[in-house]
């Protein structure tokens, strides 16, 4: 190798290298700065300027061991556990549908998603009077319900993919091995897409996890989740901005997890078989 | 054991008739080699066999039994896929146990089939792995062993050995004809793949365009092609064609001259000639030969003890078949006498493409 080109090849890579690091710094620093709020004593929370302080647990203390916030924690874990169950139940084998069977045509195979470009706000009204009419306002249910609306569609579009990656052969050598359709997709097929299962499961999850909108409207008394329990720190009294800190981070973390468990297969999900028309 | 009988059986997919008007006996412990080049409907046929598909119209049986309309888990059949279709989340004891479980064969009868099974196919140290930790081979041997397990009726074999490296897909083949002389089922078997089809098959079926265009021994097939495309399909290299007219009993094209004992009117012809019966003057016992006609080398490939050697003749490339021996008499570029073996010689209407006897 010449040494111009090395010395090219170096230039470009530090500068690449660079962009990124800038880019990621940019990324980092909310979440760096919400951890120092968390972190600052009551009376420097209001004063961003200050960087050097003696870190204080009050905020944590007061959040996680006397308010509501854990219990808020629970009903968006069960929210989003049982929505995902009811997408998982229902998208799986709608997702299976579509791969084998072009069920609808690739038309309907796209429009799944058309859910997911309406506004919300299109929906809520609607949503919002049957749940009255139903009396589950401000119940998990009413959530729940929601949540599936944009969870059921992305998770079946998400599985297409993986189903289509199953070989034909699989179903049907468990159907000449006496096995009935409906047995070789469960016993033989949805195994095989176990970590497509688990990926849109968490996917759908984290969907359900971070909505404020439809939870805040439908359940936003006594059965908040817990987004909208942060926005709540959000008082007449003005902002609790250190317990809110606290609160982000907790709310936030589940979610990294699991994008960090997932990573590899969302890309390959959100492609969702758009390669087969 | 069965036998396998189809009847009229017709199937379409959209517009287009993959299988048209079949009708096929595969006799009891046979073992029938559907053979043709990919999109002749042989898969098709096997899938029909299989229940995979469904029929358009006619009959399949079973033994006695119709199963035209019985679901694949209901016809006793078994199947080895080309790509294996291992269950990649089950093990190799797994694999194999997974049709037994479905008959709710007891436990222990399980145990004991699937460790015969293995010992038959040298598998028995593998079978606590899982499929991607096998090779091409092993993967192979479990889903053979997949399908013997069961005891089934019939096998059927869609081109198991396929995505075999060669030296394998023979060792392979020897094995798998062992297993059928052992267990005696029928047995049918799907190749593209000529000389697979010559080698394997009791029976060979060469299929076209969804119609069979033959059925028979490889002897019956090989010696005696019904029409020009079983000629041109089986054998390899491939049968030699010229074309010409048949005259008062002598083959004629341009300079070719040569005496056939076939009568009939005139009309236009093929002439069928098999590389290995393409020789050298004075190499045939000299009642067979045909009169030496003169063709140029063009060019010479030696495989060990024979050569394919191509030929300009009236101005039509043909193959030779010559042993390595004779080479010495062939110079590339040059020219030399041939001659064909009389008895050898294939007929066929150009219109038709059918047998001239």
């Amino acid at each position: 190798m010449n040494p111009s080109y090395r010395l090219r090849r170096l230039l470009t890579e530090s500068s690449a290298l660079l962009i990124l690091l800038v880019a990621l710094l940019v990324v980092l620093f909310p979440y760096f700065w919400i951890l120092l709020a968390s972190l600052k004593p009551v009376d420097l929370v209001s004063r961003p300027d200050v960087w050097l302080f003696s870190p204080s647990a009050f905020n944590w203390e007061e959040v996680l061991l006397r308010s509501d916030v854990p219990r808020f924690m629970l009903n968006s874990l069960m929210v989003g556990v049982v929505t995902v169950a009811v997408a998982l139940i229902t998208g799986a084998p709608a997702a299976y549908s579509f791969s084998r069977f072009n069920t609808g045509g690739g038309l309907a195979r796209f429009s799944i998603l058309a859910a997911e470009m309406m506004p919300p706000a299109v929906l809520i009204v609607p949503l919002f009077l049957l749940m009255f009419r139903l009396a589950l306002l401000d119940t998990p249910v009413a959530t729940i319900a929601a949540h599936l609306t944009f969870v059921i569609p992305v998770v079946t579009w998400f599985l297409i993919g993986f189903f289509d990656e199953v070989p034909r052969e699989l179903e049907e050598q468990a159907m000449v091995d006496g096995y009935t359709r409906f047995q070789a997709f469960y016993k033989v097929v949805l195994p095989t897409v176990r970590p497509g299962l688990a990926a849109a499961g968490i996917f759908g999850f984290v969907l359900s996890w971070n909505d404020m909108f439809y939870a805040l409207i439908l359940s936003g008394g006594r059965n908040k989740t817990l987004p909208v329990a942060i926005a709540g720190f959000w008082t007449f009294r003005g902002i609790e901005m250190g317990k809110m800190a606290v609160a982000i981070l907790v709310a936030i973390v589940p979610v990294l997890l699991a994008s960090f468990f997932v990573q590899k297969y969302l890309v390959k999900g959100l492609g969702g078989g758009a390669v087969k028309f | 054991m069965a036998e396998i009988r189809l009847e009229h059986v017709v199937k379409r997919f959209g517009d287009v008739e993959a299988v048209k008007d079949l009708s096929l006996t595969i006799a009891d412990g046979s073992f029938t080699v559907l053979v043709g080049p990919s999109g002749c409907g042989k898969t098709t046929t096997l899938r029909l066999i299989a229940g995979l598909e469904t029929i358009t119209s006619g009959h399949i049986f079973i033994g006695d039994q119709d199963v035209t309309h019985l679901e694949p888990k209901d016809r006793n059949v078994a199947m080895v896929f080309q790509n294996y279709a291992l269950y990649p989340h089950l093990t190799v004891w797994e694999n194999i146990a997974f049709g037994l479980m479905a008959r709710k064969v007891p436990k222990p009868e399980i145990e004991q089939r699937v460790q015969r099974a293995a010992a038959m196919l040298g598998i028995g140290n593998l079978l606590k792995r899982k499929p991607r930790q096998l090779s091409g081979g092993q993967q192979q041997r479990v889903a053979i062993g997949r399908a013997i397990v069961r005891n089934p009726n019939v096998f059927l074999f869609d081109e198991p050995l396929s995505n075999l490296d060669a030296k394998l897909r023979v060792e392979m083949r020897t094995e798998l004809l062992k297993l059928h002389r052992e267990l005696g089922s029928t047995a049918v078997y799907v190749t593209h793949d000529q000389e697979e089809a010559m080698t394997m098959g009791d029976v060979i079926v060469v299929m076209e365009g969804g119609v069979i265009q033959q059925k028979g021994t490889p002897r019956e097939i090989y010696f005696h092609p019904r029409n020009r495309f079983v000629a041109g399909f089986i054998g390899s290299p491939a049968m030699n064609m010229l074309a010409g007219r048949l005259r008062q009993g002598e083959f004629v094209s341009d300079a070719l001259r040569i005496p056939l004992e076939v009568a009939g009117p005139e009309r236009d012809v093929i002439l069928g000639i098999r590389p290995e019966d393409v020789q050298l003057p004075g190499v045939l016992p000299p009642e067979r030969e045909t009169p030496p006609v003169t063709a140029t080398v063009e060019v010479i490939e030696l495989l060990g003890a024979r050569a394919i050697v191509t030929l300009l003749l009236n101005g039509q490339e043909i193959r030779a078949v010559i042993e390595e021996r004779h080479l010495e008499r062939l110079q590339e570029g040059e020219e030399t006498q041939v001659v064909f073996d009389r008895e050898r010689l294939h007929l066929f209407d150009a219109q038709s493409g059918e047998r001239l006897e």
